[in-house]
């Protein structure tokens, strides 16, 4: 496991304010991979580990010497996957990580969740029918408009999203035809339009 | 400071490098890629070896091998050190290396293709001079001569130290009273053992 990997001054430099020579260092280093060195000293070999690929190096030989010993060497013989391993972490990093969101990748899902949102929204609009209304806005002290006119005009505002959410299901059935999804918001778009109607009927 | 338990596959190979493993998966944790490549370049023969009881193939057992530790990386923010990190990788691996036989046994067209077309043919020569299994058995085979010749070389005290620590798993502690010095001296002939081989291993062409 010779490194080619040159060690930065700096780093160097870093560590040779606690640890002062590389020999020291690689002793200290034995200690720690049995884990008998502890605290501050176990930092910073942890530390000068990180920073340094030749040391990484050496720990890897130092720990080949113990799977020779123990006879851990796979039958195909001596291969370093590390590299291969830190490329795939490397790549998988690069990309979007959109598959951590919980419903990404999931069209059927997304579109599960929007039919319950819709679904609640209509049973909302239904139970705030005029006779509700009315007597929420008789019930506010502040309100000096009529009874009869704060029906009407409650009713106008309901049909205005009506209309925006038939419109918002017109687009989505839409796009996801274009996606070429099968176009599963349908029976749900009908659904709110027979739900509409009773709104419209009732209005003057 | 816990001792090999002979045929346990699941230990860790000593006792306490548990610590150093549960040291390393916090800086892992805490977004530091380099302190994964340290165990995966601890564990990395140990987890082949594993793997090839399953898979047979020695390119295809390295791909699980490497797949099991891409799958360790992705799911160490979860991992809270409930067991030992060694434990949970061994179970990682063996779920991958099982996933993967039954994939291969389910697709029983692939592999007749694999020998029976063209393009497979290429393929799969390809994948074996990818891996190059004789080159990596010389090379074993020069590494596993080295280190046996270097132990060998050794003074009687460097080497009983490294024996009853590599073999035995025993603690500093332990080989200190075994040999009836103190815990400093056992720390550095350890270290001494150690460079003593290491010094010759890096004067092998080809060990990366």
């Amino acid at each position: 496991m010779n490194d080619k990997t040159t060690q930065s001054g700096s780093t160097k430099q870093q560590l040779g304010q606690s640890i002062d020579t590389d020999t020291e260092f690689a002793a200290d280093m034995s200690a720690w991979m049995d884990g008998e060195l502890t605290g501050g000293r176990a930092r910073l070999v942890a530390q000068g580990m990180t920073a340094d690929a030749s040391r990484r190096s050496q720990w890897a030989r130092y720990h080949l010497i113990g799977d020779v010993l123990r006879d851990n060497l796979p039958a195909s013989g001596i291969v370093d996957i590390a590299s291969a391993v830190r490329a795939e972490i490397d790549k998988d990093e690069s990309t979007p990580r959109v598959s951590r969101m919980p419903l990404a990748g999931h069209p059927r899902a997304w579109g599960l969740a929007a039919s319950l949102i819709l679904a609640s929204v209509i049973l909302v609009n239904s139970w705030q029918r005029p006779g509700s209304s009315t007597v929420d806005v008789a019930a506010r002290p502040d309100t000096t408009a009529p009874v009869a006119v704060a029906t009407a005009a409650d009713v106008e505002p309901d049909r205005a999203d009506t209309s925006e959410l038939d419109q918002y299901l017109r687009n989505h059935t839409l796009a996801l035809v274009d996606t070429g999804e099968p176009a599963r918001m349908l029976p749900y778009l009908s659904m709110a339009e027979s739900a509409v109607e009773p709104v419209s009927a009732i209005a003057p | 400071m816990g001792k090999r338990t002979p045929g346990a596959g699941v230990m860790p190979p000593m006792g306490d490098a548990g610590a150093v493993d549960q040291d390393l998966v916090k800086r892992v944790q805490r977004g530091d890629k380099t302190a994964f490549d340290l165990l995966v370049r601890k564990y990395q023969h140990k987890v082949i070896k594993l793997v090839s009881r399953y898979v047979y193939d020695p390119s295809d057992a390295h791909d699980v091998a490497q797949e099991a530790f891409i799958k360790a990386y992705r799911a160490l923010p979860g991992f809270r050190g409930d067991s030992a990190f060694y434990t949970w990788l061994y179970r990682i691996a063996i779920n991958t290396a099982k996933n993967h036989v039954a994939a291969r046994n389910r697709a029983p067209v692939s592999s007749v293709s694999e020998f029976g077309n063209e393009d497979s043919e290429v393929d799969f020569s390809a994948r074996l001079s990818d891996i190059d299994t004789p080159e990596a058995l010389l090379l074993t085979d020069e590494v596993r001569r080295t280190i046996l010749s270097a132990i060998d070389a050794l003074p009687q005290d460097l080497r009983t130290a490294l024996i009853l620590r590599e073999i035995e798993g025993m603690s500093y502690e332990e080989i200190a009273k075994t040999m009836e010095c103190p815990v400093g001296t056992v720390r550095s002939r350890l270290f001494r053992a150690r460079d003593t081989i290491d010094a010759e291993l890096k004067k092998i062409e080809g060990l990366t």
